[in-house]
């Protein structure tokens, strides 16, 4: 019998992997045999990953994605070292609350920059011939911030709204060399800031809560939906964005 | 471990692999440490006589120093002796990176001493501490010898790459560090670094 | 910074008026002293000072000192 979700040996880049959605993805692709390349700037989380993940192929890389200039060399390098890439997951994301009365332009940038526009450099760096092997997918890990607006996250939903966007241009521009782009769009996952979230603004979480019929999601459901989207289950899915959401943008 | 009269012991915080080394001698009576980032330890010296004197941190990323409160509270008066720009990450989430593994920890102590290269701190009667600056995993990594021992942080773990790539991270500095610590370790050397096991500078050399 | 240009920056950064604060103000006494002006002073040690006040920690301060203090 075939598997559909077949990743052994597959070399899988993945960003934001220490803690949360990312961490998830990392243990579900270890155990269906990926290689796993992480980008985080996290190193004691990335060490700790790491001593958890099995097999001796995997390989973490230490970095600041605010640097957008020194992602194309970070790409390359990682690419000499490790060949080139099956999948990319992009689970980095600054997730700061912020009225708007305290988004300075440097803010804003710092946010876009991280969230969106590491994204964007990943995703042209990683596409280039001979960087990535046929069958690439890449995915990228939205919010329903984008499609529901909250206060004081202005930044972040605008930063998920623009990955959202460019995922529908790059998907088509891609098409001919068979990349295919998606998103996922979660809500309220059981994460560390999600547990922060419930602390400080009760009010607010259960106001949310109740818009996600199935309750409250944990990582792994994201990162099923994730590696679905990166195997060839998907293989006729691009430009799409797959809400995981428990039911939040149908209610 | 031990040489001439001093006594280390390695503890391990299982979590994020970081070493604690505890100096001390064959009673226990006194002990200094090299970083703080394991609960193992704090569990070992709970209940014991020995007196801690203080903890020279090799730098302060949050998994070399999540246990200093939890000393604080077994005692009050140890001092915690770091480089300058380390000084910082003990009371800043984001530079000591616990902020990104959205644990965040700070310092609640406030008895800091700058340490600098060149700086020795009496250990016993017989014995120094040698500071020495290792700058190129972060500006602040700093390196003591005392004794046979070497304790390097993550400026140098035999068999693994420098993590230069953060911020403050710098290649060449890295380099002429690791050139320096190289220069220091001799046969009967016991290399101690930040993270994984002791090694011997004869085991190292071949 | 002194005590009073952090005051001053308190100011400015909730729309108060000039000198309407001092370090023995009650925090509810403040116009508008909700859950926004609280986020809003969060980002403000943050952006300024380098430090992360929790939202837990704030619910706790009673005084505009308390905040000056926690400034460092």
């Amino acid at each position: 019998m075939i598997n559909p979700v077949e990743f052994k040996d597959k070399q899988i880049l993945l960003t934001g992997s220490a803690v949360g959605i990312g961490r998830a993805v990392a243990l579900l692709l270890n155990q269906m045999g990926a290689n796993i390349v992480m980008i985080d700037i996290d190193e004691p989380g990335l060490e700790k990953l790491s001593s958890e993940l099995k097999g001796e192929r995997h390989k973490s890389y230490c970095y600041d994605l605010k640097n957008l200039e020194g992602i194309e060399g970070l790409v390359s390098g990682i690419v000499s070292e490790k060949g080139p890439f099956d999948g990319f997951v992009h689970c980095v994301g600054i997730r700061s609350r912020r009225p708007l009365s305290m988004l300075k332009p440097s803010a804003v940038a710092d946010i876009m920059g991280v969230n969106f526009g590491s994204f964007i450099e990943l995703v042209r760096c990683t596409s280039k011939s001979n960087h990535f092997r046929p069958g690439y997918s890449i995915v990228g890990v939205s919010s329903v911030s984008a499609h529901a607006g909250s206060a004081s996250v202005t930044a972040y939903a605008a930063s998920k709204g623009a990955m959202e966007s460019a995922v529908r241009c790059i998907a088509k521009e891609m098409a001919n060399r068979k990349i295919r782009i998606n998103t996922v769009i979660p809500s309220q996952i059981n994460t560390p800031e999600y547990v922060k979230l419930r602390k400080n603004s009760p009010s607010e979480v259960e106001q949310l809560s109740e818009r996600q019929y199935l309750g409250l999601g944990e990582p792994i459901d994201v990162a099923n939906a994730i590696i679905f989207l990166l195997s060839d289950m998907s293989r006729f899915i691009t430009g799409s964005s797959i809400a995981v959401d428990g039911g939040f943008l149908a209610s | 471990m031990k040489a001439g009269n001093l006594k280390v012991k390695q503890f391990v915080n299982h979590e994020f692999t970081s070493n604690t080394f505890l100096l001390t001698e064959e009673r226990e009576s006194w002990g200094w440490l090299i970083d703080i980032g394991a609960s193992d330890c704090i569990r070992y010296l709970t209940g014991k006589k020995t007196e801690i004197k203080g903890v020279f941190l090799t730098h302060s990323h949050f998994d070399h120093i999540l246990e200093l409160n939890s000393l604080l509270d077994l005692f009050p008066d140890f001092a915690v002796y770091v480089s300058e720009s380390g000084k910082e990450g003990l009371y800043s989430e984001k530079i000591n990176l616990s902020f990104y593994h959205e644990t965040p920890f700070i310092f609640k102590g406030s008895n800091v001493i700058i340490s600098g290269g060149k700086d020795q701190i009496e250990i016993t009667d017989d014995l120094f501490l040698n500071v020495i600056e290792t700058p190129g995993h972060n500006p602040g990594c700093l390196t003591y010898s005392a004794g046979k021992f070497l304790f390097t942080g993550d400026s140098y773990i035999p068999g693994k790459e420098v993590v230069t790539k953060l911020k403050g991270g710098n290649i060449q500095e890295s380099k002429t560090s690791l050139s320096i610590i190289r220069n220091m370790i001799k046969p009967e050397t016991l290399i101690c670094p930040g993270h994984g096991r002791i090694a011997t500078g004869k085991e190292l050399s071949e | 910074m002194t005590n009073k240009e952090k005051l001053k920056l308190i100011e400015e950064t909730l729309e108060l008026e000039a000198d309407s604060l001092n370090e023995e103000t009650n925090l509810e006494d403040i116009p508008k002293y909700d859950s926004m002006a609280r986020l809003t002073l969060i980002v403000l040690c943050d952006d300024e000072f380098g430090k992360l006040l929790s939202g837990e920690q704030i619910k706790k301060f009673v005084k505009v000192k308390d905040i000056l203090d926690f400034m460092g």
